[in-house]
């Protein structure tokens, strides 16, 4: 199921979602996913408070979240994982909006891959916005489809 | 004497000749009066666009999910007392607050009363907004009084009983409502009191990350030491420095970052209403504001949270 899904994403194409077999199971590869981009973020936030940070620990991050957003559709959010399995945080709009929670995966990986093409230059002065985009792109999504804190 | 002087002291009335000066100079005088009024209320306005970011109004009264008009209210906002509705605060004069005096306005935000004199429900954060001193409320007025105005007619509330019942709400005040503005604190530095008017009158912080009693009031002395999630409900960590539970091993940086763009020291990003405040709210604002929200906080007494601790 998974690598017709990432071809169809791949092409562009937001498949529906996928039903979940084990649903509590799902939600904690999630979270296990989901702590990995953490990772990579954090690589960003310290780039962004000044810290030292190389363009090639921006790249490894960039890939990372490339890797994960592209995994979005392929079973990470299968249905049946809201609110109330596990301690799924992802909210029930998800499925109801399939769509708009698509293109927020879209934005998410489009910004990715800008920040892997520019971190590859090895220019840092020019990471900040393309760090802040994927940045943003994360918050627009949790700010609708994932509970609090 | 001449004849204006002569008619003041009780004499003719002066031929018309003689008052063409006066006509001129009221001529003159009263447009200029009307456009220094203008500009007064434009300078106001923008001054009020700064403080409409940092009070975070535009999430409450308009209901983006939906496609809902700015600021013509209807969103809906789910808590344990019931489903508040937020109003229209566009300047229509039917279904709006068009016709409120400045009066009107200051009387909302301080005492929590609407223009037609009834009790507002503490929804609506009169209880921090009370801190604000007149002159930003009479700015974030001019503000609103500049936008657009809908004609669209507020939805009434959906509240369980007795918390629906507006009668009750004068004793409710007499608990909770301390009415303001804010003192300055001289013993603290300009940063220090600017961060405290951020945080408790205008960003009105602990309304959502200070606890609750039963009936609805904030519990003084667990002043932002966060809340647990609660009947389905988002929880509100703990923004005091306690180490283990609040912010105390956050860097003014990590703040920084947070207020910014909503990312946390741990590489998470904050969702649900904290990412819109972000938005909203804490990303307009200046750098020195940000700053001084993090010297205030820093400087509170660490409490331990009872809601979920912020990353290390």
């Amino acid at each position: 199921m998974a690598l017709p899904v990432m071809l169809a994403f791949g092409l562009g194409l937001w498949p529906g979602p996928v039903p979940a077999g084990d649903p509590t199971r799902a939600v904690a590869e999630r979270q296990a996913e989901m702590d990995r981009m953490a990772e990579a973020m954090r690589v960003l936030g310290r780039f962004l408070k000044g810290e030292a940070v190389t363009a090639a620990e921006i790249a490894a991050g960039a890939g990372a979240i490339h890797r994960i957003a592209a995994g979005l559709a392929a079973g990470l959010f299968p249905e049946g994982t809201a609110i109330g399995v596990g301690n799924s945080a992802a909210r029930p709009e998800i499925w109801q909006e399939w769509d708009l929670f698509g293109q927020y995966a879209t934005d998410l990986r489009a910004a990715a891959v800008r920040l892997a093409a520019v971190a590859a230059t090895g220019d840092v002065r020019a990471l900040r916005e393309p760090v802040v985009a994927v940045v943003r792109a994360c918050g627009a999504c949790h700010e609708l489809f994932r509970k609090k804190p | 004497m001449n004849p204006i002087g002569r008619f003041l002291s009780g004499g003719r009335p002066p031929a018309l000749p003689a008052l063409l000066p006066v006509l001129l100079l009221l001529a003159l005088l009263v447009p200029a009066a009307a456009a220094l009024r203008a500009q007064s209320q434009a300078e106001r306005a923008l001054r009020g666009q700064y403080l409409f970011d940092a009070a975070g109004c535009f999430g409450c009264h308009t209901d983006e999910v939906h496609g809902g008009q700015r600021l013509a209210g209807g969103r809906a906002l789910e808590t344990p007392f019931g489903t508040f509705y937020p109003p229209n605060i566009t300047p229509d004069p039917i279904y709006g607050i068009g016709n409120w005096s400045d009066a009107d306005f200051i009387r909302a935000l301080r005492h929590g009363v609407r223009a037609d004199g009834s009790p507002l429900f503490p929804a609506f954060p009169y209880t921090s907004y009370t801190l604000m001193d007149d002159g930003d409320i009479l700015d974030l007025k001019a503000y609103l009084m500049a936008q657009k105005p809908v004609a669209q007619p507020n939805r009434p509330h959906e509240l369980k009983d007795p918390f629906g019942w507006r009668v009750l709400m004068p004793a409710w005040n007499l608990m909770y409502l301390h009415v303001g503005p804010l003192d300055t604190n001289p013993r603290q530095s300009a940063q220090w009191n600017r961060g405290q008017y951020l945080v408790r009158a205008l960003g009105h912080c602990g309304e959502c990350h200070t606890p609750r009693d039963w009936l609805g009031g904030l519990d003084p002395h667990r002043a932002l030491a966060g809340i647990p999630a609660a009947d389905g409900g988002e929880a509100a960590p703990n923004l005091t420095p306690d180490p283990d539970t609040g912010l105390g091993r956050w860097s003014e940086a990590d703040l920084l970052l947070l207020l910014e763009m909503g990312l946390k020291p741990d590489g998470d990003v904050v969702g649900g209403s904290m990412a819109e405040v972000v938005r909203n709210t804490t990303s307009q604002l200046t750098l020195a504001d940000r700053k001084a929200i993090f010297a205030y906080l820093r400087s509170l007494p660490p409490l331990t949270a009872a809601g979920p601790t912020p990353p290390p």
